[in-house]
């Protein structure tokens, strides 16, 4: 008894839209129809969806900024959470700091970037010609413009994996640390040995997380590149987004929408049971 | 092998409630091959002491040796010394033939090895049956032997143990203490051994240095622990059920304490000593197993008394008495018939009874 | 007792101030009060500042509320879609007009155009009339155009001499500015995929005479004069732009503009007005405006609407016949706001205060909407800026030396084919095919 209404709750607000996403996508029907009844087209827009070269570049373009992000967010937060986890003064001030990156809004992080990359103007381009002589430009091809938004992704989102890697950290056994420290072992040795596989099944956690998030990524490639230059930067929320939102196709866009929930969800069940079950059994 | 030397040792603990001396200029001498057991209420600074030897915490002041050499610096790796710990600290996500063999792993032994010391320390653990598991399918008493393994591994100079056998449950514990004493005579290494079981102390020690607040209080054989206490403490602190300590007043006049509801009778030599050194405020300590009990008068007897409670123990009985505030226990063989509310006669035999210095705590006499 | 004091206090302000909401809601019903839902952007504030002549005048109340640019298409469609209306008016962008139009989402201006003809709309420019659908489909007027955004060129008077007047023209002399070892450059470009690189490179198009559609409105954006111009644009943005102006928005190439690190700039033409200000710019008083060089200008513009479903109706035709008024227009354009109607680009004060009046003037008199007014603007700009920007990356391969003038122009060729069969679809879709249609000039091909 006591559970129907959060079941119904649960219905209304995580079932309900999915249902009708479901549903539009098995229709005809664009948002500027007033009159017109949906349409039943059966699986078109699957079809077109399946068929269509961008979309699948776009899902590529998704998978190579999500692992580049999160590797690389991975990469710089769990060096900062080993680093801040030892005891030292101003600990605390240091730790505040690492996590400024998360408390700025997504479009502004896009934007202030724009500028701290600007070739003329910016402060990243002017230190390296400075240093190297060289001038870089940080959008100037595909390449370049994917890699540079993996770096601005990865800055507004290292203090999360920071977070997540610390609390890890910080609630790990100490006994296991003191038995190696006695046995001889190395800084590294402890690291290697001890704390990673310790870690493993958070790292796990941490990575599933932002790998997800990031498939999800839209403000960034919104403010910063658009998708461009051409489609390099085009990710598969961005392409949906364009086509539901700016162009009202929202057939096409709850097709697109499923079939990336799909590609994502199997992933996450992958995932879970692969690595994460691996991590539990050490 | 190699003795140990803790020459001064003082460790100044830094508290949010200000400092804190845990350990108190503390000497010692632990001689090669030798166990040594570290015997002490908790907070008493045997742990803390342990975990300098080890390398875990790092003296305020003073010196450690480990053999010749002055470790106070030195990265244990350096120090040669294995530790087992009270929670035995196993590696939770490596299988048991990983943890024993992590030490000799690191130290790039060779493969072959590293093999074949973990299945020698294995056999004589008889834990070869369990190298494939991880920690926690072990039970309490297969993770000790576990620790024990990982310690004696690599032959280290030392061994540090601090409440290997807390864990344990009580049968358990008998078992495990027979053994690794035993262990401890065939390998031969200067043993460490922390425990606040005065059991456990008396039983495996070659000798026991007891702490309190942060000293060593007395340092010596079991034997001499239990037959010598230099102290109020010591003497409190050893052997079971504890020593009866009674406040007394010495009635100069007639070599005799008083001791409220009972009344001693000094021998002189010790009447002549308490007088030579001034102590007139005395504790008259007497171990429970050496109260003589009469039902029939005796002129000597220190008190007559009613039993207040009666243990029986099985092996022996425990007869508390209750004199004005003072109880006294007193052990005798179970077969002798005793009832609450009986009266009976208690005598102290004069050689079993010791004078300590109500001030300073020390044994007079 | 703390406790019921602290209660107490709670209740007496909970009670004050809902008394006082309640108060100042009654009041504002008995005075009409009308919704504005308009951009976040300079053209608002030159208005907000004239409003108190508005609601002296009427007794009408008027609220603005202020958005940004990237969430205004997704706002309007949710306030069209609600049964209960929200806004009495709108401001819509030229690309959407025809599409809310169709989808009947905007109510028609004819009765109201006729019933005032104090607005005298043949004052507005013909290019903006383009703008907001008249001549079109039903032939009936959904908009009525607020302010101009038509592309012009911006230049360094200290630098340039006269005016490029073609694009050739106008790379050569760009080129021979561009000192990248003094990090100066002769263009401040803007080739940001999405309507910043249509903006720019539909220009050069125009100048080369190419067009998107042809006068029956069929795709003709694959022609060779818009390679060419797609070719010529692209060397512009590798050999003079500084690097990654691909990539470029307008506040990077303003940045780069107004700190003195670049010698020209394509963008809107008012924006001569923030180039000067010194309190925007440290180059103030070095600029100057011209026409684009090629002559036809992309022009777009947003006008004043009003939803179906406004709450307030007779209200908001009393404030679009007031800020539609040339009286008004006046008054904003010595602001400083974009005009609309010949009249106010002419009229003698105005030009006394902004004196290249009349270059703005021959600058939207000579500009063509960024599309026609179709129900798919939006997509057709976004088709285009992506082809647009993949033409671009064919040149930063020929630049490179990867291929050669003949295989990027090929490859041009294929991205602007790609990009006609799209629209083409695309309308095909939307019925614009079934009928003959046929447009006056300039549409089709100049």
């Amino acid at each position: 008894m006591f559970l129907l209404p959060s079941l119904a709750l649960l219905v209304g607000i995580g079932l309900a839209p999915f249902f009708y996403v479901l549903l539009l996508s098995f229709h005809r029907y664009r948002l500027t129809w007033t009159d017109r009844p949906w349409e039943f087209v059966g699986l078109d827009n699957y079809r077109y969806v399946m068929n269509w070269e961008r979309f699948w570049d776009a899902a590529w373009n998704t998978i190579v900024f999500a692992v580049g992000t999160t590797l690389l967010s991975f990469a710089v937060g769990f060096a900062l959470a080993l680093f801040l986890s030892q005891r030292f003064k101003g600990r605390g001030i240091l730790r505040a700091l690492v996590i400024i990156p998360l408390l700025i809004p997504p479009v502004s992080v896009g934007l202030m970037w724009r500028f701290i990359l600007h070739p003329l103007l910016g402060l990243v381009p002017w230190i390296i010609k400075n240093v190297t002589g060289a001038t870089v430009s940080f959008f100037e091809t595909p390449a370049m413009a994917m890699f540079s938004l993996i770096l601005i992704d990865a800055w507004e989102w290292f203090p999360f994996m920071f977070l997540v890697l610390l609390a890890g950290l910080e609630s790990l056994p100490r006994e296991p640390y003191e038995a190696a420290y006695v046995d001889g072992a190395s800084r590294y040795q402890i690291f290697r040995h001890i704390t990673l596989p310790l870690m493993r099944p958070v790292i796990a956690v941490a990575i599933l997380l932002k790998f997800l998030i990031s498939l999800k990524v839209y403000d960034i490639i919104y403010t910063v590149t658009t998708g461009g230059p051409g489609t390099a930067t085009e990710t598969l929320s961005y392409l949906i987004y364009r086509q539901t939102f700016a162009y009202f196709w929202v057939d096409r866009g709850s097709a697109m929408a499923l079939v990336y929930e799909y590609l994502i969800i199997l992933f996450a069940v992958l995932f879970v049971k692969y690595a994460l079950v691996k991590a539990r059994m050490g | 092998m190699a003795s140990v030397r803790l020459v001064k040792v003082r460790k100044i603990f830094h508290t949010p409630r200000g400092e804190v001396t845990a350990v108190d200029d503390v000497n010692l001498e632990v001689r090669d091959g030798e166990f040594l057991v570290l015997l002490g209420p908790s907070g008493c600074g045997k742990t803390t002491t342990l975990r300098m030897i080890a390398g875990l915490e790092t003296p305020t002041s003073g010196e450690i040796y480990i053999g010749d050499r002055l470790v106070n610096d030195l990265h244990p790796k350096d120090r040669d010394v294995a530790m087992v710990f009270q929670n035995y600290a196993l590696y939770p996500h490596m299988r048991v033939r990983d943890i024993i063999a992590f030490p000799l792993k690191i130290r790039k032994y060779p493969q072959e090895e590293i093999e074949r010391r973990v299945r020698e320390v294995a056999e004589m653990l008889k834990i070869e049956h369990l190298l494939d598991r991880r920690p926690r399918e072990l039970s309490g008493g297969e993770q000790q032997r576990v620790a024990l393994g990982r310690a004696i591994v690599r032959r280290p100079k030392v061994f540090l143990m601090d409440e290997p056998l807390s864990n344990l449950d009580a049968k358990l514990r008998v078992v495990m203490r027979a053994e690794l004493k035993k262990l401890q005579k065939n390998l031969g290494v200067t043993t460490i051994y922390v425990t606040h079981d005065q059991v456990e102390a008396m039983t495996m020690a070659d000798r026991i240095a007891v702490m309190n607040k942060g000293r060593i209080v007395q340092l010596g054989t079991p034997k001499e622990l239990f037959t010598r206490p230099a102290n109020t403490f010591v003497a409190g602190f050893i052997g079971s059920p504890p020593m009866n300590m009674i406040e007394c007043s010495l009635d100069e006049g007639k070599n005799l304490l008083d001791c409220g509801a009972l009344k001693y009778r000094l021998d002189p030599d010790a009447g002549l000593t308490l007088r030579s050194k001034g102590v007139t405020e005395v504790i008259l300590g007497i171990r429970p197993q050496h109260v003589l009990i009469e039902r029939g008068k005796r002129p000597d007897a220190v008190a007559q008394a009613p039993i207040y409670v009666v243990e029986p123990m099985g092996t022996e009985t425990i007869v508390n008495f209750k004199l004005g505030e003072t109880m006294i226990r007193a052990v005798i063989p179970a077969d002798i018939d005793v009832e609450a509310g009986e009266v009976w006669n208690i005598v102290f035999p004069r050689d079993r009874v010791y004078l300590f210095d109500k001030k300073s705590g020390e044994l007079v006499a | 007792m703390n406790t019921k004091v602290v209660i107490t206090a709670i209740v007496a302000i909970v009670v004050i101030v809902a008394a006082v909401l309640l108060l100042t809601r009654g009041g504002e019903q008995a005075s009409t009060t009308i919704r504005l839902y308009m951009e976040d952007m300079v053209e608002t504030a030159y208005l907000e500042k004239l409003l108190p002549e508005f609601e002296e005048q009427t007794g009408i109340k008027v609220i603005i509320e202020k958005a940004s640019y990237e969430v205004m298409r997704e706002k309007l469609i949710s306030v069209f879609k609600s049964s209960e209306g929200y806004y009495d008016v709108i401001i819509v962008d030229n690309p959407w007009v025809a599409e809310f139009a169709e989808a009947g989402w905007l109510v028609p201006l004819d009765d109201f155009i006729a019933e005032n003809p104090q607005l005298n709309v043949d004052d507005y420019l013909t290019s903006l009339w383009w703008t907001v659908g008249k001549y079109w489909k039903d032939g009936k007027v959904y908009m009525l155009p607020w302010y101009n955004y038509a592309l012009a060129l911006m230049y360094r008077t200290d630098l340039v001499n006269t005016p490029p007047r073609d694009w050739m023209e106008f790379y050569n002399l760009a080129k021979q500015l561009t000192d990248p070892q003094k990090d100066f450059y002769g263009v401040a470009a803007q080739a940001r995929r999405g309507y910043k690189v249509v903006e720019e490179g539909l220009n050069y198009v125009y100048g080369f005479g190419g067009r998107v559609f042809d006068a029956s409105l069929r795709p003709v954006i694959n022609s060779s004069q818009a390679v060419e111009a797609l070719l010529l644009y692209g060397r512009v943005v590798f050999e003079t732009a500084p690097p990654g102006a691909i990539n470029w928005e307008f506040d990077e190439a303003f940045q780069a503009a107004q700190s003195g690190k670049a010698a020209m700039m394509i963008t809107y033409n008012w924006m001569i007005g923030a180039l000067n200000n010194p309190e925007q710019s440290q180059t103030a008083g070095k600029w100057m405006v011209a026409p684009v060089p090629g002559g036809y200008a992309v022009l777009g513009a947003w006008g004043w609407a009003i939803p179906h479903n406004a709450p307030n109706k007779e209200a908001a035709f009393k404030f679009l016949a007031w800020v539609a008024s040339p009286e008004t227009e006046k008054k904003l354009a010595l602001m400083g706001h974009a005009p609309v109607r010949k009249s106010t680009f002419l009229d003698p004060e105005v030009i006394q205060k902004y004196p290249y009046m009349k270059t703005l003037l021959e600058v939207v008199d000579n500009s063509l909407p960024i599309v026609p007014p179709v129900t798919v603007g939006e997509q057709i700009v976004h088709i285009l800026g992506q082809y647009f920007s993949e033409s671009l990356l064919h040149v930063k391969d020929f630049e490179e030396g990867k291929i050669s003038e003949e295989e990027a122009k090929a490859l041009i060729k294929q991205e602007l084919d790609k990009a006609a069969q799209e629209i083409y679809e695309l309308m095909k879709t939307e019925g614009y095919y079934e009928e003959q249609v046929q447009l006056p000039p300039p549409w089709g091909p100049g």
